[in-house]
């Protein structure tokens, strides 16, 4: 890694910067033909744009952009936020940072971009972080830092960004997270453009990934295997209910228990995927359960039932479908990585087991990032988890 | 919970079985039911080299059925174990992953078999049968199977027939049963059609699947993306603006162990007939109306039929061959072809060919398109490129003109996949100095995954009975239709008409000439 360190009174120029990483990319080529290492390839399919106001997320989040960049060759703007301190600053260092290629391929490096700013200055981060996105390429804005959310400059930042990604289960209301994403998006102008339009579905606009939902993944596949014999799809149109049974831990706030957004997005994929119409919000049950009434040509139930546990917050359970003629079940213990899998339809009986292995942030945020920048599957599912938000 | 009306099940989109929860899911619908996978050929170089290999990285991808059974079928007894172990051995070697994970190996492995026989036996097919039921119990499988011919070519038509007689094969689509064909697809029109026929008389065409692995490579699927998909190339993709095409296969191997089936056959039937010919199809076709497997073979056809023929007569002028001589290559000393162990010493079968030839439509009319295959080449590389006209008026005179190339969109297959243009710049100064730059878009650099080997994409097509990738019949025998003329006409030529260059050159001097003679010359890749 290079690194040149961008030290400005009160003030940042971007032409600097972009100066900065045109030395960088000169010196990464000398240096690697003098070693040898073949000549650097210079590769740009993104701009990831991840503004943070705490400093362990920060770090945390600095890591796994590094790691990101090897896989996915781009431009990377780490923006430090403190929007409480009382001294305006405002300063940048920019990096290179290469990762040598398989035998005989290029060194493909990738551009790494810090912004601090403090007080005042802060107001100063959006503009200086739009002059520096890579035109005709997509925008990401990665918002790890829940207090951020709502700040201003996310709406800022988001204007001239393709998608705006979060980690809902590192939140501490999952579900508030999601709706203030999902607002944030009908209010940018690609949405209002398509509304306009009356096309929603249209190619391009502007989109929301949840790295948690990404992690779902692996239910989403299992659950579909239940139905891939032709047996079992012939019980998809009479499934009456969804039960998604899961591990809820209360906080601080009596109206938010971790672990229900997992759920919720879990069950909303399911009931998305088949049609279900959504009527109204979900209601608590006097057991504790939470059951979203959903009707398609007669009524069906989306139903979220949590076990109160210390450990494994949002972790799934079971998922369970029911028809008439027939039942799927999806079952593991909390932290297994193994669940069996259960197929009852026309009197017959199958079980088999199935790997069920979360991706890590890298995984989850290379993922999302592939889907960009709108995921339709996504999009469908949350007003259903929505529906839960509260509850 | 309210008592629930059963919804009819005539709910429109379930009405063909598709499973919705496959729309969102990282394989989509592209995802294959629980099926066999056959092998014949289990014990050739195929079979472990990219066959088990491809299969084993689906699974990593968690893109092989579950359940699924791999049988491989061959003369030599081995025993499932021992089948395994070799199998497992060669994931090692030749998987693009290696083994990267035993969990998902095992798994591989214990739905993998072996069943010996001789191809010529119809007891063989019988044992096979009986063997595929069992298996087919034991993994709780529907009876889905698909066959793959890893033989030589003359066995294909034979084992397609003894498959039909054992009832391993049907025309019924529940179970399916599908057979993937390697070429080469006859060695002219007449034995083209003679395959083609005796496929047909046992299966239907859309279950013979002729698979060119060049089809699976990203960047020829990617052609038709880069084509149909971005707005500002097809406009330009037509005789008013381009002014040749060379399509290049070059290889720096020799005949290594195939010296008896390369003899007979050369490098037309080997790389032209299929490969070359496809590629030419895909960058000539019009747009198809849908992106399935008849609409786009449809217009790819229509290419093929499009192609001016070369009678005879006309090979000398319009056809370059010729054979390696000794020579080097990465500095170490290479034998000529006729000192090849296998190869006959007084052999006259072309290592190289060039072709020129026209695609007679609306689009191509007048643009030569410059087709190139050889063995014993400076470089491996396989390439299209679309060479642009000049701008119809220069402004830049003197030395600054002597450096202005035309335009050069250069799809690079293999290695490095990717694709370039080429443009001119003005070179930083007071003087309008000119030189010819590259723009690159690299796969290996620009996305974060690798691209899979193209067997895989290959086979799990053939699995979910996408044929879109795989020659269809009348592609087979229309490509056939444009050779076979070329080879009659070297043939009554004899040796005589046969060039020659050295290993690890660009090619013969003949070649050069063929492009030449249009005020043109080959790309250096």
């Amino acid at each position: 890694m290079e690194t040149s360190r961008l030290g400005a009174e009160g003030r940042i120029e971007v032409g600097a910067i972009e100066r900065a990483l045109a030395q960088l990319w000169k010196d990464s080529a000398e240096a690697s033909t003098k070693a040898n290492q073949g000549p650097v390839t210079r590769a740009c399919s993104m701009t990831l744009v991840a503004p943070c106001s705490n400093s362990e997320q920060f770090e945390h989040v600095k890591s796994v952009v590094e790691r990101f960049g090897s896989r996915q060759p781009g431009r990377a703007i780490l923006v430090f936020v403190d929007p409480a301190a009382h001294e305006p600053r405002i300063d940048a260092q920019v990096s290179a940072i290469c990762s040598l290629g398989a035998q005989g391929q290029s060194r493909v490096c990738h551009e790494h971009i810090e912004i601090f700013a403090s007080g005042p200055s802060v107001a100063a981060a959006a503009p200086a972080v739009r002059a520096l996105l890579v035109p005709d390429v997509f925008a990401f804005l990665w918002v790890p830092c829940e207090k951020l959310l709502s700040h201003p400059l996310i709406q800022d930042l988001a204007h001239d960004a393709d998608a705006l990604l979060l980690d809902s289960h590192r939140f501490s209301d999952p579900l508030a997270a999601l709706a203030r994403a999902d607002a944030i998006a009908r209010e940018h102008p690609e949405t209002r453009a398509r509304e306009e339009q009356d096309d929603l579905e249209a190619a391009g606009g502007f989109g929301v990934h949840d790295l948690e939902w990404v992690r779902l993944r692996p239910w989403f596949e299992a659950v579909a295997s239940a139905f891939d014999a032709p047996t079992a799809r012939r019980i998809v149109s009479e499934i009456q209910s969804l039960r998604v049974e899961f591990v809820e831990r209360p906080t601080q706030d009596p109206k938010v228990r971790r672990g229900v957004a997992t759920a919720a997005l879990l069950g909303g994929w399911f009931a998305s995927h088949l049609g279900w119409r959504l009527e109204g919000a979900a209601k608590r049950s006097p057991s504790g359960q939470r059951e979203l009434r959903l009707e398609r040509q007669g009524a069906r139930f989306v139903t979220l039932a949590g076990r109160d546990a210390a450990d494994h917050a949002g972790a799934i359970l079971a998922v369970e479908a029911r028809a008439a003629s027939g039942r799927i079940r999806l079952e593991r213990a909390a932290g297994s990585e193994t669940a069996t899998l259960r197929v009852e339809t026309g009197g017959a009986a199958s079980e088999r087991q199935v790997t069920i292995l979360a991706d890590d942030d890298l995984e989850a945020l290379t993922r999302a990032i592939a889907r960009a920048p709108r995921d339709h599957g996504f999009e469908k599912a949350l007003p259903y988890a929505l529906a839960f938000h509260g509850r | 919970m309210a008592p629930a009306e059963t919804a009819a099940v005539d709910a429109p989109w379930f009405q063909g079985l598709q499973n919705p929860f496959r729309e969102s899911t990282s394989s989509g619908t592209h995802r294959a039911e629980p099926c066999t996978v056959v092998i014949f050929g289990a014990s050739g170089d195929l079979t472990k080299r990219k066959l088990l290999p491809a299969l084993y990285n689906l699974a990593l991808d968690g893109l092989l059925p579950n359940p699924a059974a791999i049988v491989g079928v061959a003369r030599r007894p081995v025993s499932h174990d021992d089948f395994r172990s070799q199998m497992r051995e060669a994931m090692g070697q030749f998987s693009r992953r290696r083994l990267a994970s035993a969990e998902v190996w095992d798994r591989v492995a214990a739905g993998l078999y072996y069943v010996p026989g001789e191809f010529s036996e119809q007891s063989a097919f019988v044992r096979l049968r009986e063997s595929l039921e069992q298996i087919e119990k034991e993994r709780g499988l529907p009876g889905n199977r698909l066959f793959y011919l890893a033989i030589p070519p003359e066995q294909i038509a034979t084992v397609v027939k003894q498959l039909g007689a054992a009832g391993l094969v049907s025309r019924e689509s529940r179970p399916w049963s599908r057979v993937i064909v390697e070429k080469p697809f006859g060695t002219d029109l007449a034995s083209g059609q003679r395959l083609n026929a005796e496929l047909g008389s046992v299966l239907r065409e859309d279950q013979i699947y002729r698979i060119d692995h060049y089809l699976g490579k990203e960047t020829v699927q990617n052609l038709l993306v880069f084509r149909f998909a971005n707005g500002i190339f097809e406009p330009i993709w037509n005789q008013k603006y381009v002014d040749q095409v060379q399509i290049t296969v070059a290889e720096t191997v020799g005949v290594e162990s195939r010296a008896g089936y390369f003899d007979k056959a050369g490098i037309t039937r080997d790389i032209i007939q299929n490969h070359v010919l496809q590629l030419l199809s895909l960058v000539a076709m019009e747009p198809p109306v849908a992106l399935d497997a008849d609409a786009v073979r449809d217009e790819k056809v229509k290419v093929l039929r499009a192609l001016r023929p070369i009678r005879a007569e006309s090979v000398a002028s319009e056809t370059a061959r010729a054979q390696y001589g000794a020579g080097a290559l990465s500095g170490k000393a290479v034998p000529a072809y006729t000192s090849e162990p296998g190869v006959p010493a007084a052999s006259a079968t072309e290592t190289y060919a060039a072709i020129r030839c026209y695609v007679d439509n609306w689009r191509w009319s007048g643009v030569p398109f410059y087709l190139r295959a050889g063995k014993r080449l400076a470089r491996r590389a396989t390439e299209i490129s679309i060479q642009f006209k000049s701008p119809p008026h220069s402004l830049f005179r003197g030395p600054a003109s002597s450096r202005m190339e035309p335009n050069v969109l250069a799809v690079r297959i293999q290695p490095d996949e990717g694709i370039s243009l080429r443009f001119t710049s003005k070179v930083p100064g007071p003087s309008p100095t000119l030189q010819p730059v590259r723009m690159d878009f690299l796969y290996g650099t620009s996305f974060g995954v690798e691209p899979p080997e193209a067997y895989e994409r290959l086979l799990l097509d053939s699995m979910v009975g996408d044929s879109t990738l795989f020659t269809r019949s009348d592609e087979v025998e229309q490509a056939w239709r444009f050779v076979t003329p070329i080879l009659e006409g070297w043939q009554q030529l004899g040796a005589h008409g046969v060039d020659s260059y050295p290993a690890g050159s660009w090619g013969p001097r003949s070649a050069d000439d063929l492009i030449a003679h249009d005020g043109r010359s080959w790309r250096r890749l």
